[in-house]
Formats: C-alpha cells, structure tokens, sequence
C-alpha cells in the first residue's frame, strides 16, 4: 500500500529528517530512542549563548562563512555580469595595470 | 510577586513559567538568565540533535550552506528575545506546557533556517529581533500516522535516493505539510526561493513535486 505524504512526512520525523512542529507530532515522540545523549558543542554552552545575548560575543552565522559574499563583492560580481561582454578598452587596460600592480607588490 | 514571598525555584518552573521568566528579563536580569539556564538544560540537548539531523537529511546544496550549530545557537537567543510573546495554551497541564514549548522552539529552528536559506548572500547577519516567530495554529490535526521505525529508516533513505531537486522539493514541501499537488501550505516566500533556486516555473514546479512523490512511493513500494 502506498504512503500518503502525512504518513511520509511522519516517517520522517520519526527518522529524525524533519523537525516536528505539532504537539501531535511531538508527543508521538515521546517514546523515541533518547536524544538526551551525547554531548554539545562548546558554542552551545548556556554561558557562551548568554554571552551572545549579552552582547559580549559575537552572534553564530547560520550560512556557513565559506558562502558568504560581501556587499561590495556581489556588486561588482553583478556588474561584470552586466557589463562583462563590452568593457571599454581603457576600463580593460586599468584593469591590467591595477593587477600588475597588487601583483609586483605582492612580490615584493 | 510581593516583597514576603520567596523567590521560586526555578528548577520547579514548568517550561511556560519558564519563558515567562525570561520574558521579564528587563525586571529582573538575573532571574531571567537563570531561567534560561533550565531552559536550556531541558531542551539543549534535543533540539541541537534534531536540528544537526534534520540539516544532514537536507539535499546537498542546502546542507552544504546551513550550519546546524549556529542555527541552534540563534534559535535560543531568538527564544530569548521573544519569550515574552510565547502564549501559553497549557491550562497548568506541565507536559502539555513542555510540549507547547518544544514545537515553539522547533518552529522557530525551521523559520530561522528558511528565512536564512532565502536571504541574499550579502545580507545575512542574523536580525535576531526583526524575525517572526513560528506561528500557532488552532486547527492542528490532534492525530498522526502510526509508522514503524523500521518504515521511518526506509522512508528516509529512500528520499536520499532522489535526485537533489526531487529530494529538496520533497523535503521542503513536507517541512510545511504542504501537501498535494499545490502543495498550497508552502509560505510565498519559501515557494519563490524553491522555483528560484532550480529555476522552475509554477506548473514544472507542481508536475515535479507530484513526480518526486511518485518515485518515493514507488521506491517504497518495492522495498
């Protein structure tokens, strides 16, 4: 017999793939293997989260950092893909002249 | 509370009283915190479980994006910030209150987890007061399938079969219970983001939901 989708999303939450957010769903995981086990994550200690909540440390990033792009870096992303096709000759040759010169100095 | 009687233990608050506590954090800083500890210790533990599974069950160019600690992290300090408007339904039944307070902090888990997965990438650094929190709904259904555990392992690794867009529309669209074709439950701006991120119009959209189904339950029917 075919799942329905609520008997699917059901499984999954008792597969732990998705959070339950009824109380139906959660007291049907009242008896579900524990997961009071194991231990957390330093970062997650009530006294760095109140630290965080004080102020006093810096808030978590949900997007990992490895994703993240600055503002002025998406900006310029945006307009090479603008504009990529047809920089002007001079645009084009500051270019040039601006990576010779970070790179001589990188050299240096 | 008056100046005779004694201050409550908080370790006996039920986890209502609890936010509740939290929520008068600009009265008395120190009781808050001290409710937050409990708080914390009660729910810590799962919620970060759930929340590292949940991600890891995530299709690949989610989970690659989503930090499963910091979102645990930001989902308690939000519950900091909004333990004042947490509505407490319980009537004093303690386990209802727990139970209350648990699908109050996974809600806001997913909503932290979807409005950041949505945000440009530029604009990320969480605003932690401008967020809404998990809504209530009066009109959940008071009864859920009966699954075996058994039946819960298949049907989870079945759904990490599916190709990436199959399983992330699947698993997006089952996160809201928005069931169906129309899958009509899935917020706007979750269903903009989904079409957006596989570039998928409205009607490839439903025809691919309604496909990943199929080839879940088909999957399923074979094992």
């Amino acid at each position: 017999m075919q799942l329905t989708e609520k008997e699917i999303r059901q499984a999954l939450i008792q597969a732990e793939a998705l959070l339950p957010t009824t109380e139906a769903e959660i007291l049907s995981l009242d008896h579900s293997p524990s997961t009071e086990d194991g231990a957390l994550p330093d970062s997650l200690s009530a006294d760095n989260l109140l630290a965080r909540i004080r102020g006093t440390r810096a808030p978590a990033k949900i997007i990992k950092a490895s994703f993240l792009v600055s503002s002025t870096a998406s900006e310029g992303l945006a307009r090479a893909a603008r504009n990529g096709s047809d920089l002007p000759d001079e645009i084009s040759a500051k270019m040039m002249a601006d990576r010779k010169r970070i790179e001589g100095n990188t050299a240096e | 509370m008056t100046l005779l009687e004694p201050p409550p233990l908080i370790a006996d608050e039920s986890d209502p009283s609890l936010l509740c506590w939290i929520g008068l954090a600009s009265e008395d800083r120190d009781q808050a915190e001290e409710a937050f500890r409990e708080l914390h210790r009660r729910h810590a533990k799962e919620l970060y479980h759930r929340v590292k599974a949940w991600v890891d069950s995530m299709s690949d160019s989610r989970r690659r994006v989503l930090d499963d600690e910091a979102l645990t992290s930001a989902t308690f300090i939000k519950a900091y910030q909004e333990a004042g408007s947490f509505v407490d339904k319980s009537r004093g039944d303690r386990e209802r209150g727990a139970c209350q307070v648990k699908k109050w902090l996974f809600g806001m888990a997913q909503n932290l987890a979807f409005d950041e997965l949505k945000a440009p990438r530029s604009q990320i650094t969480l605003q932690l007061s401008a967020e809404e929190v998990g809504e209530e709904t009066e009109d959940e259904e008071l009864a859920v399938p009966s699954i075996s555990e058994a039946r819960s392992r298949q049907v989870r690794e079945a759904l990490e079969t599916l190709p990436d867009v199959d399983r992330d529309i699947l698993h997006t669209c089952l996160a809201f219970r928005a069931f169906g074709d129309n899958a009509d439950a899935l917020p706007d701006d979750v269903r903009r983001d989904l079409l957006g991120r596989h570039g998928l119009a409205e009607a490839t959209f439903r025809q691919r939901k309604s496909r990943a189904l199929k080839k879940l339950q088909s999957i399923l029917s074979t094992e």
